[in-house]
């Protein structure tokens, strides 16, 4: 029984099912059905949720055994061991509004993601120093864009005539042009690739490796 | 000097002059000029236009990374909302969104105060969605996902008695860092025809305007600019308005950077260096 549950034809048969009669019960309204599909999304948003708690087990396991085997630099993995524990622990003993669990947010977490996002700046302006040198006519129309997008990016740019008008112009018909190129291409790989799975030739979202399903 | 060598040299004197630029107008804002777009109008409209006891969903799609670019108009929109007779519930698709939505409506609060909005009667902290399979579950049936708010409150007797799936949805808002908007697209817009408004990083501009050119969004705000002229137009000046003369002076500077690095490219050519 269990090695029928862990088979991979039981596995590819029920995303099948399920992801069929989520997209039909989408365009068709069936009578007793559309409960059925809202039942489903819930349970989808509830596995959701598991994700959290797994990234935790996940990051335990990847920094502990760093820990464990003394690798290289391996004190950054005890630092971030010793603040994941406070922090979980504040969070879940004394609630994600306590002021303990805040002050973790407020003076690790907030400083910390702004000043990764931050230090861009820095690089960004190097670069403008550095990287963009017209050394060929391909560098050339990168350079120019390169200005054009910073004069038509930055607030008072709106205020040099002319501008705005080129400016528009370039968003609206180029780059929104090769966006939807993008999505478009992105939505009918994403079609491909859910048919694929559905169809049991993409397993890797099933938790099959290659390995595993050549010996089956 | 090798030009390895004038980009070692330049390098930390780039660092330094980035920070004073950015820092100084900060503190002292010059008060360059700002012209509001033509999106940000019609993004305001679409607030102004929702008739009395609307009912909003405002998506927090962010994280630590992308608060500083985006908490001009998070906090300039929710200030509004307030001032404006809608109910508004707050969701965040990101783990630590709530707690942005804490921090916005605390910001928020002497507006909350001034217009006497009641927590439960005209705003709810409804929480986190665990993805996009929980925007389809509210959307299809609201209180099968949601029971409880943020703080682990019933949500029974609140404003959300009355709001069943997405057809009670009046608007929705999104502010996002990674696409948070899409979801709304697909299960609210195309199910219900829930207009939908979307703020997003600098870098997200060409996509919203992909969506409002096909209809999906009625308008959107970019990055700095755009939470600046919210605020202007909306009469919540804050930290937009401030950041936007940084913003410029520091996109001054790049392009200087730029003419600075291909005189330094050209001098080296000229003197058969290159």
């Amino acid at each position: 029984m269990m090695s029928f549950i862990k088979s991979k034809g039981f596995s590819v048969a029920l995303v099948f099912l399920t992801s069929s009669f989520m997209i039909l019960t989408y365009f068709i309204d069936v009578p007793g059905a559309t409960q059925i599909s809202s039942d489903l999304m819930v349970w989808a948003s509830l596995i959701m949720a598991f994700s959290m708690p797994l990234g935790i087990v996940n990051m335990i396991s990847r920094y502990g055994n760093k820990v464990y085997t003394k690798k290289r630099n391996y004190g950054f993995s005890i630092m971030l061991l010793v603040l994941l524990a406070m922090t979980l622990a504040s969070g879940i003993i004394l609630g994600d509004t306590s002021s303990i669990y805040t002050f973790f947010m407020e003076s690790f977490v907030w400083p910390l993601g702004a000043t990764m996002y931050s230090i861009l700046a820095f690089y960004m302006m190097s670069a403008n120093f550095v990287a963009m040198r017209m050394r060929n006519w391909k560098a050339i129309l990168l350079v120019l864009a390169g200005i054009f997008v910073l004069l038509t990016t930055m607030p008072a740019g709106s205020s040099i005539p002319g501008l705005t008008v080129i400016g528009d112009w370039l968003k609206n018909i180029h780059s929104v042009s090769v966006t939807r190129g993008v999505v478009i291409g992105t939505a009918i790989s994403t079609i491909a690739l859910g048919v694929r799975t559905m169809l049991g030739f993409e397993t890797s979202a099933l938790g099959i490796s290659r390995g595993r399903e050549s010996k089956e | 000097m090798s030009e390895e060598r004038i980009n070692t040299v330049a390098r930390p004197i780039i660092y330094l002059a980035t920070f004073l630029l950015i820092g100084i107008p900060l503190i002292y804002p010059v008060g360059l000029p700002i012209k509001v777009s033509q999106s940000t109008i019609d993004f305001y409209n679409q607030i102004e236009s929702m008739p009395e006891g609307s009912v909003v969903i405002m998506n927090f799609n962010v994280e630590t990374f992308g608060w500083d670019e985006l908490e001009s108009q998070l906090v300039s929109i929710t200030k509004h909302l307030i001032s404006r007779p809608v109910k508004v519930i707050y969701v965040s698709d990101m783990a630590l969104g709530p707690a942005f939505i804490e921090k916005t409506l605390k910001m928020a609060s002497p507006q909350i105060e001034k217009h006497n909005k009641e927590y439960g009667q005209d705003y709810v902290i409804a929480g986190y969605l665990a993805g996009e399979s929980a925007v389809a579950a509210i959307a299809s049936d609201f209180h099968k996902l949601i029971s409880v708010d943020y703080y682990g409150h019933s949500i029974e007797g609140t404003f959300l008695d009355d709001v069943k799936d997405g057809s009670d949805i009046d608007l929705v808002i999104s502010v996002d860092c990674f696409g948070g908007t899409s979801p709304y697209i697909r299960h609210f817009y195309l199910s219900f025809g829930t207009p939908i408004l979307t703020g997003t990083l600098g870098g997200g501009v060409p996509s919203a305007i992909n969506n409002v050119q096909v209809g999906q969004i009625k308008s959107y705000l970019g990055g700095i600019p755009g939470g600046a002229e919210f605020e202007y137009l909306s009469g919540f000046p804050g930290v937009g308005i401030t950041s936007s003369d940084a913003m410029t002076i520091v996109h001054l500077m790049g392009i200087a950077l730029i003419i600075l690095g291909n005189i330094v490219l050209l001098s080296r050519k000229i003197g058969g260096r290159v």
